[in-house]
């Protein structure tokens, strides 16, 4: 493999030029700033009639209402634009850039332009899920540094959304599009991305939640509680067997590559049941979880398990120590599972 | 609460299979503890060194041990004296258990726990038969008395084949996972997870048969894990060149893997009746 590799690197151009190039035609990651209706519709139109005059396969991930309002003020060429509804591919934001991978992959698999609009953050979602979304944002830089061509626009809507949303976005986006002009944002940190599990704190866990330490030998007793506390949270079975398994997943990551025990913390807030698993291992790719099993190395299946079945999943990790979160809401439908929502993209919205 | 789950051990007989001494010391003084509690008398045998760190250990717990060391509940051997063979019982000292099991009940204690470090009995290269002999031996005495036993051995250890010793226990720590393969079927049953899939992998190699389809039962089983479905996967991929995986009644948890792990294509599923036949 090693020799491959440098076979590879010796036919290509100087190295430099390479770099130079890619990062000018990868991702071009765009937000735009809405007020109203009229002007999401005036930022996304266009866009979309431009990749679709260019030929280019284009995905759009925005909340259903929005799929409707962007199809009738297109008209018939929406047809062609691939439709996917952005509150259940992203419920869990994490599930975002594996939607993005497959869209990629189905088309060209890099060796054509491609285009997007998705909207990861919304008016009304919760504060961890707006966390979420935004370190969603700052991952999409680096998972896509070395795709060709893809075009990716994010509307936010500004006159609902608060200002640290609107900053954070700007951090998170190499351009801004306004009014159909595109610029650089002086705003945008490039070395976001790669700290994001060790920059973002977590609030502490209730001091009532339930917590006990495990091993290899207690996986067991980790899914009979979590399966138990589910129960009393009012989470249906199949959901509550989802969670069990997706937390199972997670010990297992802390006996194999934790330091071989971690501590299994369960709690109930108004909304949700959190599952937290700490331990004393740290995680070095920020992608984990993000890349579809095949590709994973050992660990990432969990975690891109956990990140398809549960409604969010927050991961933390900084040397010696890693704490993910698992949340299932009660009475939640939810599920990335391929064919279970049409985030494979192959089932279109109606 | 969660201790109440946590040290729930349905079984008496059970299987420890250790890493490291750090998690032996700490499953047995759990395992002291628990004995402790119940009024059950426990004997530990085990090295001294480790001895006296199960000790602190349970000293840590709050829990003071030394009362029950005076009273004689608690009680300590070195392995020679559990394991050494003589010449009328060559092996091991099952006739020493059964009197002390028989005398604690008299003294009023409610039964006879014991945590047996079988890896410091077995210095040298320790013989797989006369060792399994032991564990089934002493599983029997489990199964008819009241006497429970944890039984820990190392993973480190060459020339045992540890999946043997485990199906000589009623459990193995807690997990009750069993293959059985016989020409063209293997049925799996209780829990399937990373800390004992890989003591039903000998199992799994031995079911692949030379030609024709595998019926794997799964109707027994209710959880496997990510490890545990990509041993079927795997399996079904070897002997793909000449027949199918036929799955059973699989637990929700697999369904809920290969759909996510896109791997659905790679078996296939069958009712009870087909599998019957």
């Amino acid at each position: 493999m090693v020799s491959l590799g440098a076979e590879r690197s010796r036919a290509d151009p100087p190295g430099d030029d390479r770099v130079e190039s890619i990062s000018q035609s990868g991702l071009h990651h765009q937000a735009t700033f809405y007020r109203d209706r009229a002007s999401f519709l005036a930022a996304t139109v266009p866009f979309l009639e431009e990749g679709l005059a260019a030929g280019e396969p284009v995905l759009v991930l925005v909340e259903a209402r929005k799929i409707e309002t962007l199809r009738a003020s297109i008209g018939a060429t929406s047809k062609r634009i691939q439709f996917t509804d952005m509150s259940a591919v992203g419920r869990n934001p994490a599930r975002i850039i594996p939607a993005w991978r497959q869209f990629v992959e189905e088309n060209g698999g890099g060796t054509r332009a491609v285009r997007g609009v998705g909207e990861p953050i919304w008016p009304g979602r919760s504060e961890d899920e707006i966390a979420e979304a935004q370190i969603h944002e700052e991952l999409l830089n680096l998972a896509f540094a070395d795709v060709p061509a893809m075009s990716l626009l994010c509307p936010y809507d500004a006159s609902l959304l608060s200002p640290t949303v609107i900053s954070q976005a700007k951090r998170a986006h190499p351009f801004v599009a306004d009014g159909g002009a595109v610029r650089e944002c002086n705003l945008y940190d490039k070395n976001s991305g790669a700290a994001v599990f060790a920059d973002r704190a977590l609030s502490n866990p209730p001091d009532h939640a339930l917590e006990v330490t495990f091993d290899d030998y207690g996986l067991r007793d980790v899914r009979d509680i979590v399966q138990h506390e589910a129960r009393i949270a009012g989470i249906d079975g199949q959901r509550a067997a989802d969670l069990g398994l997706s937390v199972n997943e997670l010990a297992t990551n802390s006996v194999e590559h934790g330091g071989g025990s971690g501590i299994l913390r369960v709690w109930q807030t108004d909304d949700v049941l959190v599952c937290e698993v700490g331990d004393k291992g740290q995680i070095d790719d920020p992608l984990i979880g993000r890349v579809a099993p095949a590709e994973h190395e050992v660990g990432g299946r969990g975690l891109y398990l956990a990140n398809q079945l549960c409604d969010l999943v927050q991961v933390r990790s900084r040397p010696g120590r890693t704490t993910i979160r698992v949340h299932m809401e009660p009475g939640s439908q939810s599920s990335g599972v391929p064919g279970v929502t049409g985030a494979s993209g192959r089932r279109p919205a109606p | 609460m969660p201790n109440k789950v946590l040290n729930n051990v349905p079984a008496s007989h059970v299987c420890r299979i250790v890493r490291s001494p750090e998690e032996q010391t700490a499953a047995a003084a759990t395992w002291a503890r628990l004995g402790l509690a119940a009024f059950e008398r426990v004997l530990y045998v085990g090295r001294a060194a480790q001895r006296d760190s199960v000790l602190r250990q349970i000293d840590e717990t709050g829990i003071d041990w030394r009362p029950a060391a005076n009273d004689g509940q608690l009680l300590v051997a070195h392995p020679d004296e559990l394991h050494q063979g003589t010449e009328n019982e060559p092996n091991g000292g099952l006739a020493e258990l059964e009197v002390l099991l028989e005398e604690s009940l008299d003294q009023g204690y409610v039964g006879l726990r014991l945590a047996d470090d079988v890896s410091a009995a077995l210095s040298g290269v320790p013989e797989q038969e006369s060792l399994l002999d032991y564990e089934h031996r002493l599983d029997q005495l489990c199964r008819t008395n009241q006497l429970s036993a944890m039984c820990f051995y190392d993973r480190g250890w060459f020339g045992i084949d540890l999946s043997q010793c485990a199906q000589a226990h009623q459990c193995l720590a807690g997990h009750s996972l069993r293959a059985q393969a016989a020409p063209g079927r293997l049925a799996i049953s209780g829990e399937m997870d990373f800390s004992n899939v890989g003591l039903v992998a000998s199992t799994l190699e031995k079911a692949a048969p030379p030609v024709g389809d595998l019926i794997v039962d799964l109707r027994g089983l209710s959880f496997i894990d990510v490890r545990g479905v990509e041993e079927l996967v795997d399996l079904a991929r070897r002997i793909a060149p000449v027949g199918r995986v036929k799955v059973v009644d699989p637990p929700v948890a697999m369904r809920r893997i290969l759909d996510v792990a896109g791997w659905e294509a790679e078996l296939d599923f069958v009712d009870d009746s087909e599998a019957d036949t």
